[in-house]
């Protein structure tokens, strides 16, 4: 063992100073300007208008000069839709009330004959007072899904009525020129997304 | 002392001495609204016995209850139900957001945070009757968040 303990120190100096470069890198490429989540390459508008959880309809244009956070889900979905939306209201919370305030989130039923104005009421108000659904028609719902290249598909289940979906996973940011941005998988940390967030509202 | 251990070893005579233990823990629900007609239930699941396989549940909440499985592939959300979960000796098997959890449907009620729901859990063994272990899970609000910051 002693003779190696040379080797295995330095080794272990390297695997230090590689680790501290790859840090610094990260922090710099940061600092540039980069982002966490996956930039699309062509920002452009992806309009839409669809009525809220209230019945008022809500067209893209509204949230010009904010940061627009959407999530694509369902209200019977167990697992991934109330994580998400539980860590988009994590994400406003690292920002300053007044940053937070330039931010909405919109969740948008993929799921609108079981997701009714009513039950979406409650479901987004759940997480935060201030988020927002919007639910379309079936077709509407298709046709802004597609647009904005969001995976869906009924699963069936052991009778009609049990049906599930799956769904991307990913966050859309919509920047406050109005044009998508970023997606934002759900690997990535709240505190990476906030920061992402500031980014687009400093800009 | 004593008394501890002649009702220890009455409890096994009681239960069948041959039985694996299995310990369920941690149970809970996300809350579910009013019109909601599913949620899913998570626990940690321990055998110190022979290897089970969690094979179904029950709930007198839920109309069905059904093993399932969420995972992310490709950035995509896949989910649907699964024949069964190994549970394996020594081993504590965690159904958690972003894994397996008990998917409850056709749910009679709105389940609230605060309250207490039964289930049942049904597991095969190596032979034998399918073995069915109650469990109390408690209802966690339906913003509930695991593995981050808050909870």
């Amino acid at each position: 063992m002693t003779p190696r303990r040379g080797t295995r120190r330095c080794w272990t100096h390297c695997v230090l100073a590689l680790a501290l470069a790859v840090t610094i890198a990260g922090g710099v490429a940061a600092a540039d300007g980069e982002f966490h989540a996956k930039k699309l390459v062509h920002a452009s508008e992806h309009p839409f208008q669809l009525p809220d959880q209230d019945g008022t309809l809500r067209s893209s244009g509204d949230f010009k000069g904010r940061v627009v956070l959407i999530f694509f889900g369902f209200t019977h979905c167990p697992d991934v839709c109330p994580t998400e939306l539980a860590r988009l209201a994590d994400v406003l919370d690292r920002l300053t009330p007044e940053l937070a305030r330039q931010v909405q989130v919109i969740f948008v039923t993929l799921d609108p004959v079981r997701d009714t104005p009513e039950l979406l009421r409650g479901y987004v108000a759940a997480f935060s007072p201030d988020f927002m659904a919007l639910r379309g028609s079936e077709a509407e719902t298709a046709a802004l899904a597609e647009d904005f290249r969001v995976f869906y598909r009924r699963i069936e289940g052991s009778a009609a009525d049990r049906y599930m979906l799956e769904h991307s996973a990913y966050i859309h940011a919509i920047d406050k020129q109005g044009r998508l941005r970023l997606r934002i998988p759900g690997s990535l940390g709240t505190a990476e997304i906030a920061s992402d967030v500031r980014r687009l509202l400093a800009e | 002392m004593n008394r501890y251990v002649n009702a220890i070893a009455i409890g096994l005579v009681v239960c069948g001495i041959a039985r694996a233990e299995v310990t369920v823990s941690d149970a809970w629900v996300r809350a579910s609204l009013p019109q909601q007609r599913a949620t899913g239930a998570f626990m940690k699941i321990h055998s110190n016995g022979e290897r089970l396989r969690l094979v179904g549940a029950e709930s007198a909440v839920a109309g069905v209850a059904e093993i399932h499985e969420m995972r992310i592939e490709n950035d995509i959300a896949r989910m649907g139900p699964v024949a069964g979960v190994d549970i394996v000796p020594g081993a504590t098997v965690e159904l958690r957001p972003g894994g397996y959890h008990v998917m409850l449907m056709d749910l009679h009620r709105a389940l609230e945070a605060g309250t207490e729901v039964p289930l049942v859990l049904v597991f095969e063994g190596a032979g034998g009757e399918p073995r069915r272990v109650p469990v109390t899970a408690s209802v966690k609000p339906l913003n509930t968040r695991v593995g981050g910051h808050r909870q």
